[in-house]
């Protein structure tokens, strides 16, 4: 389980994160939605352990997360982070070599299904392969946590497919599942639930079938109703 | 660690393979000229190879310095600090890798030097006499030349070198953390490393100025001297990575 | 499949599912696709794979044999009765319609007889 208590991250008297508290629990897949620059990244730096709140905490199974924490949650960056003089093959070495849950046979077989060559250097792949090699890679770790920063940002149709399909695949009982988009659409029929995040707050958490189930209302519509009244009333 | 410690190496393997090849052709140039007895060959090489010396030692040591801001300014700061290490290992991988191969690779010239120099002696006599000129030079002394004060002088330099390290370590640290956002960030990072070099210089001979320059008591308790703020530098700047780097 | 946005994304499967058993290109007594493979196939949320198929086990549409996976029903008389079902659903909608626009049932089974094909 991982819950953030009151978390807020201030930069320079900037606050990125406001006072965000909630539970996710293993089993499901999120997802996290709002704006570019709402906080959606900024919140799961946290969670990774990758920058520490300004005031509040996250835990992990009742441990604050920190460099323990790093063995069971795998976060994965919008931007590619991989080094220059990589190949495809070596960023699974590298994973291999720093996370005891990285599985090279699931990687080999992700590779595969996504039609991507190991000799390939990271340094000439296209965004759309970029984008599938990065989610290969951190969807081959046996981890407990997955948080995918906009994993479907700028790839193309057939991609975006197959980077679904991946996360798909290897959701599980007890894994929590992550994924952030500022596109609502795409994520709409995969994630179990939608966390919205808006100017550094938590706006609300919504199951999506209940929504259609008891409102008749995509999420989509309602993201169209809360982020058109949030402008609305940002505008006043 | 020593997994960080390869990756490190692999980021760095290039410059250090460039000095060594650079290294051992001023080697081959030198050794043909003393075995053809070519006196302007073999003094051309010696030029060559201190030449080598000094900017290889610089090169490895500012190429490790820009590897850790890449490292930390970068979106490849997610490399490092994604995987469950905390910042002293990351940071202790760097410091004994960079601080490591300068301290290796200056053990490696030190020794060439001294097997260079021995073959000199072996092979022209009256060089002995240019080699008291030499010690004169680096001791200031008039005592002779001795291959273990040459050896302990070069080391001291070295040590030196890595402290200086230590400390661009720490100002990048800065940089990227206290001073983000700062325009002139860059700057007075450069301008906080100067200060910290001058304060721990000035630090320095207040507290072994009372030793001879260049006297053995002098070079071993220099050594230990530089060893000791390396380290403090090191857990200053792993303290600020901790609590203050926002990758 | 493009999912429409009122109805929950579960009985969308299930009608999708129904349609395939009915056409006969999901044969009576065959093997369906394991919750996980049906998910990656629809593009939907692993657990409302998990949900689809224990709708269509209620329903008696399918069946699972323990360690076998998920089986379509062999009585053809359940398929059958879903067919009518799903007519019954397809006519009570084509009613509300037309009933909308002021066409009365008898105006609509003469156009119905009237239109070729």
């Amino acid at each position: 389980m991982l819950e953030s208590f009151g978390v807020t991250k201030k930069f320079l008297g900037k606050t990125a994160v406001d006072s965000i508290s909630m539970k996710l629990e293993p089993g499901h897949i999120y997802a996290m939605l709002g704006p570019n620059g709402s906080g959606k990244t900024t919140w799961m730096k946290m969670a990774a352990g990758l920058i520490k709140p300004t005031s509040g905490f996250i835990k992990y199974n009742n441990e604050s997360v920190g460099v323990e924490s790093r063995k069971h949650v795998a976060y994965m960056s919008t931007e590619p982070f991989f080094y220059d003089w990589m190949t495809v093959g070596d960023v699974g070495k590298y994973y291999q070599d720093f996370f005891e849950d990285f599985s090279m046979e699931v990687y080999d077989e992700m590779l595969q299904e996504m039609n991507l060559e190991k000799t390939l250097k990271c340094k000439e792949l296209s965004s759309g392969m970029m984008a599938k090699v990065k989610v290969a890679v951190t969807m081959a770790r046996d981890a407990k946590v997955y948080m995918l920063d906009e994993p479907l940002n700028g790839i193309d149709l057939l991609a975006r497919d197959e980077v679904l399909n991946a996360i798909i695949r290897h959701a599980g009982e007890d894994k929590i599942l992550l994924v952030s988009s500022h596109l609502v659409e795409e994520l709409e029929s995969v994630v179990d639930y939608a966390i919205f995040i808006s100017n550094a707050h938590l706006v609300g958490i919504y199951e999506v079938e209940e929504l259609r189930q008891n409102e008749g209302v995509s999420l989509a519509d309602k993201y169209r109703g809360i982020y058109g009244s949030v402008e609305m009333g940002g505008a006043c | 660690m020593g997994t960080l410690m390869k990756y490190e190496f692999r980021k760095t393997w290039k410059m250090k393979g460039f000095v060594l090849c650079l290294t051992a052709f001023f080697e081959l140039i030198f050794l043909f000229g003393v075995f053809s007895d070519n006196e302007d060959l073999w003094g051309s090489s010696i030029v060559g190879l201190i030449f080598t010396t000094i900017c290889g030692l610089f090169l490895i040591g500012v190429y490790g310095i820009h590897i850790l801001s890449k490292d930390i300014n970068s979106k490849q700061s997610y490399m490092l600090f994604m995987t469950p290490n905390s910042s002293y290992k990351i940071l202790g991988a760097k410091v004994l890798e960079n601080g490591g191969s300068v301290l290796l690779s200056g053990l490696f010239f030190i020794l060439l030097a001294i097997l260079d120099i021995m073959l000199l002696v072996v092979r022209y006599e009256d060089i002995q006499g240019m080699l008291d000129l030499v010690g004169v030079i680096i001791s200031g002394d008039t005592e002779e030349f001795t291959y273990s004060s040459f050896a302990m002088a070069s080391l001291d330099v070295v040590l030196s070198w890595v402290y200086l390290i230590c400390v661009a370590y720490l100002a990048v640290v800065i940089c990227a953390t206290l001073l983000k956002g700062n325009r002139i960030n860059g700057l007075l990072s450069f301008v906080a490393f100067i200060i910290i070099a001058i304060l721990v210089d000035n630090l320095h001979d207040t507290l072994l100025g009372a030793f001879y320059v260049y006297s053995m008591p002098r070079l071993v308790s220099n050594i230990g001297f530089y060893l000791f703020l390396s380290g403090i530098f090191y857990f200053i700047t792993a303290w600020i990575m901790d609590n203050k780097l926002s990758v | 499949m493009q999912y429409d946005s009122k109805t929950p994304i579960y009985l969308q499967v299930i009608t999708a599912l129904k349609l395939d058993i009915i056409n006969e290109r999901i044969k009576s007594g065959e093997k369906l696709p394991s919750s996980r493979d049906l998910a990656v196939q629809y593009t939907i949320n692993p657990n409302t794979a998990a949900r689809v198929y224990q709708e269509l086990e209620r329903e008696g549409v399918c069946y699972t044999k323990r360690g076998m996976g998920t089986f379509v029903t062999e009585d053809m008389g359940k398929i059958k009765q879903c067919r009518q079902e799903m007519a019954k659903g397809c006519l009570e909608d084509f009613l509300k319609q037309i009933n909308e626009l002021g066409i009365t049932k008898e105006e609509a089974i003469e156009m119905i007889k009237n239109t070729t094909k």
